[in-house]
């Protein structure tokens, strides 16, 4: 057992809990259906702008881009233009495919596999697959709780979840957006425990977010798809959430829709101040986001200041009678 | 079956067993990296290791000459020899298959008829180890002797080849 | 006397006992994996902090007082000046994805090799410093305190980092190791705490112009002397100039070319190049003042490298040239096309550099106004500018070493290839995943060439010989080209120990043998004094 994941569940177990008995026993709708969520919104949009101001604010004095091409050089000389742009628009289709494809991530692994003068293909692109497939679901399964909070339901929504449940089985038709979610955390977790390197270098800070994440996922699903909730009530309550006129809606909701409420609103709270800011730091990461047309265009240190240097007259000073004996042409005949 | 052929049959689990054993003279994480990484230019050091192995099991069983070894399981001891290994680590790792022959002689009902055969073969492995400490005296050598004229090497026959070299001493403050 | 039992007779294997968390595992300085001590003369002449004799095996580091508080205020200027620190501190997400990406993770087998555990020693230290999360919650998400077993594990494993970058371009947010070594080594010289390798060559540099110290009559009686070698093989007498005004052009090298073997020869290429070019046109100057290309400074501190880089902006106004060619380095290739324009430009009095040969006008560099010789000899030689002779290089069969730095710094990847395609007839790629972008380090870049941490440049430099090995064996390949100062110090060693047949060249070495100049005798032997006739063997010099 290792206690940074251990760590983590027990974490994620009493949030269960105590919002479990909260509502349950106490009584506490109004905290966790709307203080709760409010205050979550509020500490996510403070820490995420202070956060993301942080980092602007500091400056970028070198331009340090990783080159992972041919530099544009010689006219006849084919360079990359997005492996090593020296355009903006090579730095935005950079960015684009790192953000939206996880291009570094893909070219992490490899598949050629040489076993003496054979030559065969092994799939090693498990972490790229399931990384983009779980932030790929988990984008479409926050567009579609947008059905919670507008009225009337936009068609773009209507037309993603047509997408999403494509396969028609059974009623409630399955959302296959939720499945592939769930499974894609089941394997990014299950490879943090079983494989020792990556175990090894995991804290308790990475389990945690993955742990409540699929916490989420499985109190969402069980809504849909095996309890009995008032969808009705909690729109109401949604609604009433985004037009700032909260209500509580009488019984009905049940505790389970409290305990996924509650984890989003500690997911979203604990957001600015974890690894999550990732997604806020892809935008602005220096060896990804700049151009490298650095001896063409000069980029300038805000903070760039003066430093002692050995002149040339120093050294010549030192070393004249040397450099005469040598017939090196010197400044200063001794 | 006598020993040999249980060997050859088996030759795969034989080797996945013993590449195990030596993967996990690194830290856990490490061998892990070792055994499932699988592009030989990726993972230079798993695969000599399965290379070595391959090679001394072959020469065990008599399919491949000793005298043959060499360019194989240098390799392996090579790395091991610049990896804070102490010298027995560094080439102990031929014996773990001395236990694993073992483990299937006292498995066997017949040991009577085994038991020559197993001396051989414990003796073929000893002789191995001979030649893998050779290697890796080889090896040190060769470090100390890296260490000793690196220097010299590159600037001093430079400054040699210049005729410089009464200056050497000044230049090199 | 009983039979033994069987368990008596397998050996108990002997594992590794339970493996702690990184965190407790405590640091353990090895012989043959860190370098010496920086000697205090060279800290002090310098002006650096805490100058003072002192050893890594030593308990006592003598360290000032208020050590913590110095890392702890020197780490908070670094994260408000440089956003990459900052951003590189915060995001990471522990996927594992640079692992097992690390030539040094690879070689050594040590987990603590692996980036993200070396970016972690200093996380660790931040969030415990920084962070909200990692104040109240301590080890859970993972802070700990700056204690000086962790200053210790900072010091050996910063000094087992090549700075070569590879880890980054796998890395889905681009976290540059090379950037937090970078970083953490300027926290460990606050405290006095670099390696000699380093700093006696930033004292030499800094005082004589080179890392090795070489003052400039013994600069030039080097120079005359390959001149007198030239004459030798070619029958050709070069005429190199130095610390000449008026000169178009200022050639700046790594020192390692004019006093290190095998980069003697490349020295010796670049000198028939510019005496071919003379009459076409070609006015260059050599420099003892900004006699080193490379720049040490960069593996101690920003300050450093920029004091140290200073003299070629410095030496280019004074002798009033048009612009600068620069010579075969790696890491002085880094400095210059990301760093050198923006520490010490704009360099408004040089001009925009144009090839006196072709006219080509280098674009590229038309604000830093330093040209890589790769560059140059490529346009050379695509406007059929040499008269070359390829065959002089058929004893050679060539493999091609991307530089770290050139590399993944800059991105010079075709240029070397399309020369030596034109003046060699063998030359052969090593495997796709250990060339260009993701090319193997020689492991011993960043100032670790030394001698005492031999095992851990010939562990970390093994998947990159592993691939000169394939090709050699597949081949029968014989001379690794690189265009890296470092690297021709640095390989010949690897090679003997890992590949013994295989020698190292630089790239301006096969022009020079391949190059016909006016005038000269006819060559038996290359340049290392090889015969040309016989054919069968090049061993390395």
């Amino acid at each position: 057992m290792n206690i940074n994941y251990l760590a983590s569940l027990i974490a994620v177990i009493v949030l269960f809990l105590l919002v479990y008995v909260g509502v349950e026993a106490a009584g506490l709708r109004y905290f966790f259906g709307v203080l709760l969520p409010y205050l979550a919104v509020i500490i996510f949009i403070i820490g995420f702008v202070k956060k993301i101001v942080g980092w602007a604010k500091t400056p970028v004095p070198f331009r340090i881009p990783t080159t992972c091409g041919q530099q544009e050089t010689l006219s006849w000389i084919k360079p990359a233009k997005i492996d090593n742009p020296t355009t903006g628009s090579g730095v935005f289709v950079r960015m684009l495919l790192e953000i939206l494809c996880f291009r570094s991530l893909f070219r992490n692994t490899k598949m050629e596999l040489r076993e003496g003068d054979k030559l065969s293909y092994e799939w090693e692109k498990w972490l790229w697959l399931f990384a983009l497939a779980f932030h790929y679901s988990f984008l479409t399964v926050l567009l579609r709780h947008l059905r919670f909070f507008l009225e009337p339901v936009p068609g773009c929504v209507k037309f993603l979840e047509s997408i999403d449940g494509f396969l028609q089985i059974g009623l409630p038709g399955i959302m296959i957006s939720g499945i592939i979610l769930l499974a894609a955390l089941l394997f990014l977790l299950l490879r943090r425990i079983l494989i020792p390197q990556i175990k090894y270098i995991s804290l308790a800070s990475d389990y945690f977010p993955l742990f409540l994440i699929i916490g989420i996922a499985i109190t969402g699903i069980l809504m849909r798809y095996f309890t009995r909730v008032d969808i009705a009530g909690i729109k109401e309550l949604t609604i009433g959430l985004v037009t700032f006129h909260p209500t509580v809606p009488d019984g009905g909701i049940g505790g389970l829709f409290y305990v996924h409420l509650f984890f989003v609103s500690v997911l979203i709270a604990y957001f600015p101040f974890s690894k999550l800011m990732h997604l806020g730091g892809i935008f602005m990461s220096p060896t990804r986001n700049l151009t490298t047309d650095t001896r063409a265009t000069r980029h300038i240190n805000p903070w760039n200041y003066d430093v002692k240097v050995h002149t040339y007259e120093e050294y010549e000073e030192e070393f004249r009678e040397k450099m005469i004996g040598a017939g090196l042409p010197v400044e200063k005949e001794s | 079956m006598n020993l040999i052929s249980f060997l050859k049959e088996n030759k795969e689990n034989i080797l996945k067993k013993w590449f195990k054993y030596v993967s996990e003279t690194y830290q856990t994480n490490t061998s892990n990296f070792l055994i499932n990484k699988k592009d030989p230019f990726a993972n230079p050091v798993g695969s000599a290791i399965m290379k070595g192995l391959s090679a001394i099991l072959d020469a065990v069983c008599g399919l491949v000459d000793k005298k043959e070894l060499p360019p194989f399981i240098d390799p392996v001891i090579r790395i091991r020899a610049v990896q804070s290994f102490s010298p027995s680590e560094s080439i102990g790792f031929i014996l773990f298959l001395k236990d694993i022959i073992r483990e299937k002689f006292y498995k066997e009902r017949n040991k009577e008829n085994f038991i020559k055969e197993l001396l051989a073969i414990e003796t073929q492995i000893d002789e191995i180890i001979f030649i893998a400490f050779g290697i890796y005296t080889e090896c040190r050598e060769k470090i100390n002797d890296i260490k000793a004229n690196e220097l010299k090497d590159r600037t001093y026959k430079a400054f040699e080849r210049a005729g410089l070299v009464d200056k050497t001493d000044k230049v090199l403050q | 006397m009983s039979e033994p039992r069987p368990d008596e007779l397998i050996r108990k294997m002997e594992h590794k006992p339970h493996q702690k968390g990184w965190m407790d595992t405590p640091v353990n300085i090895r012989k043959g994996m860190y370098c010496y001590a920086s000697n205090p003369k060279s800290v002090e002449y310098l002006g650096l902090p805490n100058a003072r004799a002192w050893n890594p095996l030593d308990v006592d580091w003598k360290l000032p007082p208020d050590w913590q508080e110095i890392i702890h205020k020197g780490f908070r200027e670094r994260l408000d000046k440089f956003r990459s620190f900052k951003i590189f501190m915060d995001v990471c997400v522990r996927c594992g994805a640079c692992a097992d990406k690390c030539h040094f993770f690879i070689g050594t087998g040590d987990p603590k090799n692996m980036p993200v555990l070396r970016a972690e020693l200093l996380r660790s230290v931040y969030r415990n410093d920084f962070t909200i999360a990692g104040k109240i919650l301590g080890k859970i998400a993972g802070a700990r305190e700056m204690t000086i077993d962790v200053l210790k594990e900072w010091w050996y494993y910063l000094f087992q980092c090549t700075e070569c970058r590879r880890c980054s371009v796998f890395c889905p947010y681009g976290i540059d190791t090379a950037e937090i070594t970078i970083m953490g080594r300027e926290l460990l010289n606050l405290l006095g705490l670099n390696i000699d390798w380093i700093a006696t060559p930033v004292a030499n540099c800094y005082r004589t112009g080179n890392h090795l110290g070489i003052q400039p009559h013994a600069y030039k009686d080097m120079l005359d002397f390959f001149v007198e070698d030239i004459e030798e093989v070619t029958g050709v007498k070069v005429e190199p100039s130095f610390n000449r005004k008026g000169a178009d052009i200022l050639f700046i090298t790594p020192s390692g070319d004019v006093f290190a073997d095998p980069g003697t020869y490349t020295a010796m290429g670049y000198l028939i190049l510019f005496h071919y070019l003379k009459d076409m046109g070609l006015d260059i100057t050599w420099s003892t003042y900004a006699s080193e290309g490379g720049n040490f400074g960069f593996f101690t501190s920003h300050e450093t490298m920029k004091r140290l880089n200073k003299k070629m902006y410095a030496e280019a106004k004074r002798l009033g040239v048009k612009w600068i060619l620069g010579g075969e380095c790696g890491h002085m290739w880094r400095v210059i096309n990301q760093y050198m324009d923006t520490m010490n430009g704009p360099a408004d009095f040089l001009e925009a550099p144009v090839s006196p040969i072709t006219g080509t006008k280098f674009e590229n560099a038309r604000s830093t106004k330093m040209v890589h010789i790769a560059e140059f000899m490529a346009d050379l030689i695509k406007h059929k500018k040499l008269k070359l002779d390829p065959s002089r290089n058929d004893h050679l069969k060539v493999t091609y070493h991307d530089s770290c730095n050139p590399a993944r710094g800059m991105g010079i990847l075709e240029e070397p290839r399309y020369v030596i395609n034109n003046v060699c007839n063998h030359f052969y790629e090593m495997p796709s995943n250990t060339i260009r972008e993701q090319t193997f380090c020689c492991g011993s870049g960043a100032g670790l060439n030394a001698g005492e941490n031999i095992e851990l440049r010939m562990a970390g430099g093994f998947p990159r010989a592993n691939a000169v090995k394939h090709v050699h064996q597949k081949y029968g390949v014989n001379m690794l080209a690189c265009i890296c100062a470092v690297d021709r110090a640095a390989l010949p060693p690897l090679m003997d120990y890992w590949v013994p047949e295989v020698g190292v060249t630089g790239l301006t070495e096969l022009v020079a043998n391949a190059l016909i100049v006016p005038g000269e005798a006819e060559r038996t032997t290359d340049l290392r004094g090889e015969e040309l006739q016989g054919k069968e063997e090049a061993e390395d010099a």
